[in-house]
């Protein structure tokens, strides 16, 4: 079905099996990776070779997909070490963060209230992602230091900014459509 | 500029021999083909000199299937039987046309479910067969024009297009007989004839209104590769609404109702559309109407009011493009170029609209109605190898999300939207009773959570799950979207290694067999035809496979193969050999899927051996040239 299942992301990028990923050469790798292998480069061939291209195109697709997004590649990362998560029924236990993120979440609730709910959503939306980069730059170091207990629990914290992006996005999506 | 060097195996193995190649718009009001030829793309005229051909079709009685500008002049006395924008209802279910049906007067069949049918003279139709007419006509006028058969064609769909209208847009193609190369989204296409790819790089915003459809498509250029960074856009939004609005106008300045009168309705909708066409060089226009002894309308329409009238739906337009910015994460201001496709885009206060929102004045000096026609065949000449110093190579994204269905009605995502395809994504079930064999998977498609939200794709019926107790089996189920956004679906039991057999129920499409049959169908008074063309195919599919082999093995045989292997290829390869000297297609092809199956593990090593290449390293930097 794919290149090789079992060789792992980052060995296939020739890249260190660590959260800090040079992206210029990771995308330039991948273009590399395009251009020997989609399936435009075999219009002409056999329907088995134009199978196979899709199927390995498709794996360094998926691979590149993880290892350029921070959660991703976070998520990935505590895979390989055997402490994946659920993102679906886990969450983290930092009573204090779980506080800050209802209030957070209330405070997405109030922008419509604003009286300039577009600037009020851009000012929220800077506040959220400098929140976001800090965890970013956590997981790394706790990760690094194979503190994994601690780097899933930034992993799940970073889910939580996930979820306020994408609401976020929808309010502005709404503002949008309100200006016609 | 940087360029990435073709590597083996995509290289072109044989001394290079021309393949006559084409690009078509098949577009919901207007189609058009175009080729590359002496180096140069360009549209096709038809014998009269027209490239544009109208996507309408007739059916009638007496003189069969016509198309195009003759079909559309009796549009107006035989409106039941002249179809035209049908593009809107391929992939539709015969559920979706209540939507519809007030813009089309057509007579459809009363169904349950399945492909809707148009009833006309010559007895039912559907969209898949009435746009392979128009093909027909097109591939007939291009190979007439090169002077052969073509050995493939590059086929535009708007960039929002979902799985069922590609893949009615692909059945079609196979109707008129076309080997389809590539389905290529039509902003992509106007990039690559605006030549952008062998400009600078950054980011290019492709604005679309045509007859049916919007389209905004945000791409970006980096080192000689295109992505699609976002599209977005809306398939019932164009200058056919225009059309209604200045119709709708017109009969309320005059104070009439057409009611069910779809000769006077056509008449009307003629009016206005002129009326809009010229105001593109006018400040105003007059509208002329005669119907029957009664009804004579004479009106004069300003560029002012008809601002007024089809401004709603330019600013609809503009928010899609801020929308699609935004899921780029690109600032209007990061645009370096805006392209304007469509021939709504000739509408002055359209370009206008556009300017203000990117800052800078759109591109259109290529004409609005040819730019897709023309990108498609750059695109189909690369695609035939016609054009070994080009490098560029098109990366595409899915235009909707692929969800299944679960629990509650909601939908699981599996593979989101933008993500870059071809995509392959695995997801796990279990059986949820004592020794079940069979499941159902329902894969939707859309960006909303509950299933009724999106547009169903099709069912997938899992049989021959090895009997466990409840949640034992692990069944993985895999998704793969190719090239041209086309999924398919493949399942195996974990523990047991079982392959689940999958058979697919499209919930708008045609089943394969239906398409074959329809094919059949068409050869009916034939029957000679079809088995010489079949035999044909299969002779030319045999020739390819045996060439490309021949020239692999002699370069890599005796690194990547054991003597034995190469022994156990060369038998299979001689029965090709010789089936291909006998007449029979059928047993051609037996031998064709025998030597593919005993060169697998050569393909496998060559594909994997260029992933090392890769993978060390080297080929990026070495062919790096400015
Ligand atoms: N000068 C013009 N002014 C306004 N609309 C025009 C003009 N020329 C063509 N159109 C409109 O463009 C539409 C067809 O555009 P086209 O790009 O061929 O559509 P499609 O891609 O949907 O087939 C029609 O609605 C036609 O009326
Ligand atoms: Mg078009």
């Amino acid at each position: 079905m794919n290149i090789d299942p079992t060789r792992n992301y980052f060995e296939l990028f020739g890249l260190s099996e660590s959260f800090d990923v040079d992206q210029e050469v990771l995308a330039s790798k991948y273009r590399a990776f395009q251009s020997a292998l989609h399936p435009d480069r075999f219009t002409g061939k056999s329907d088995q070779e134009q199978r196979i291209s899709v199927q390995h195109t498709a794996f360094v697709n998926e691979a590149y997909s993880v290892l350029k997004n921070d959660l991703k590649r976070a998520h990935y990362l505590l895979g390989l070490q055997d402490a994946e998560f659920d993102a679906d029924t886990e969450t983290s236990r930092d009573a204090e963060f779980l506080m800050q993120q209802m209030e957070s979440h209330e405070r997405v609730a109030e922008l419509d209230h604003a009286p300039d709910p577009g600037a009020a959503l851009e000012q929220l939306a800077c506040e959220f992602k400098q929140q976001q980069s800090e965890l970013i730059s956590r997981f790394s170091t706790e990760y690094a230091r194979g503190d994994l207990d601690a780097a899933k629990d930034s992993a799940l914290k970073l889910q939580f900014y996930e979820r306020l992006t994408n609401q976020l996005r929808e309010k502005q999506e709404k503002l949008d459509e309100q200006l016609l | 500029m940087a360029l990435l060097q073709i590597s083996e195996p995509g290289q072109s193995t044989a001394p290079h021999e021309h393949r006559l190649a084409a690009g078509i718009d098949l577009g919901t009001t207007n189609s058009l083909v175009a080729s590359v030829r002496s180096g140069v793309a360009e549209t096709l005229p038809d014998a009269e000199g027209t490239d544009i051909l109208p996507s309408v079709v007739r059916y009638t009685l007496e003189d069969g299937v016509m198309v195009g500008a003759c079909a559309l002049e009796q549009a107006t006395c035989d409106p039941l039987n002249t179809l035209a924008s049908v593009k809107r209802i391929m992939g539709r279910s015969v559920d979706d046309l209540a939507t519809l049906q007030g813009y089309l007067p057509y007579q459809f069949v009363d169904q349950e479910g399945g492909v809707p049918q148009i009833q006309t003279v010559a007895g039912p139709v559907t969209s898949i067969e009435v746009s392979s007419e128009i093909l027909k006509v097109l591939r007939t006028r291009a190979e007439l024009t090169l002077g052969g058969e073509l050995a493939g064609v590059v086929i535009t769909v708007p960039a929002y297009f979902d799985d069922a209208q590609r893949q009615a847009t692909k059945d079609a193609a196979k109707l008129a007989g076309l080997n389809v190369f590539r389905l290529l989204n039509e902003p992509t296409a106007a990039a690559v004839a605006y030549g952008l790819d062998r400009q600078a790089e950054g980011v290019t915003a492709v604005y679309d209104l045509g007859g049916g459809t919007f389209d905004i498509s945000i791409l970006r250029l980096t080192k000689g590769v295109f992505e699609v960074l976002s599209t977005g856009g809306d398939t019932a939004l164009g200058g056919d609404d225009f059309d209604r609005e200045i119709s709708a106008w017109i009969l309320q300045q005059a104070g009439l109702d057409a009611g069910q009168d779809h000769q006077f309705m056509r008449k009307v909708l003629q009016a206005a559309r002129s009326a809009k066409e010229s105001l593109t060089n006018a400040d105003e226009t007059e509208i002329r109407l005669e119907h029957g002894d009664q009804i004579r309308i004479e009106l004069r329409l300003t560029g002012e009011q008809f601002e007024r009238l089809i401004t709603p739906y330019i600013k609809k337009t503009i928010a899609w493009c801020r929308k699609t910015l935004r899921e780029a994460g690109v600032e209007p201001s990061e645009v370096r170029h805006v392209i304007m496709v469509g021939g709504s885009t000739r509408i002055p206060c359209v370009r206008r609209h556009v300017e203000e929102l990117f800052g800078q004045p759109p591109l259109s000096d290529i004409d609005p109605d040819k730019v897709v026609a023309t990108g498609a065949a750059q695109q189909a000449d690369i695609l035939a190898g016609n054009s070994p110093g080009s490098d560029m190579l098109l990366l595409d994204v899915l235009p909707l999300s692929l969800g299944v269905e679960t629990m509650g009605n909601l939908v699981s995502r599996i593979v989101e939207r933008n993500t870059v395809i071809p995509v392959v994504r695995a997801q796990e079930f279990t059986t949820f009773k004592d020794g079940q064999t069979a499941m159902r998977i329902h894969v939707v498609q859309g960006e909303r959570e509950k299933v009724e939200d999106c547009r169903s794709l099709a069912t997938f019926d899992l049989t021959g799950i090895p009997p466990m107790v409840a949640g034992a089996a692990h069944i993985r189920v895999t998704f793969q979207v190719d090239a041209d956004g086309l999924l398919s679906v493949s399942a195996q039991e974990k523990t047991s290694g079982v392959s689940a057999s999958v058979e697919v129920k499209p919930s708008y499409g045609l089943t394969d067999s239906e398409v074959e049959k329809m094919l059949k169908d068409s050869f009916e008074h034939a029957k000679d035809d079809m088995h010489a063309k079949q035999l044909a195919e299969q002779q030319v599919s045999a020739r390819r496979v045996l060439e490309a082999l021949r020239s692999a093995l002699e370069k890599d045989a005796d690194e990547l193969l054991s003597a034995q292997e190469q022994q156990a290829i060369g038998q299979a390869r001689a029965e090709l050999e010789d089936a291909c000297e006998g007449g029979d297609s059928e047993q051609i092809k037996q031998a064709i899927v025998k030597l593919e199956h005993a060169s697998e593990t050569f393909v496998e090593r060559r594909m994997n051996r260029s992933v090392r290449q890769v993978m060390r390293g080297h080929r990026v930097e070495e062919f790096e040239q400015d």
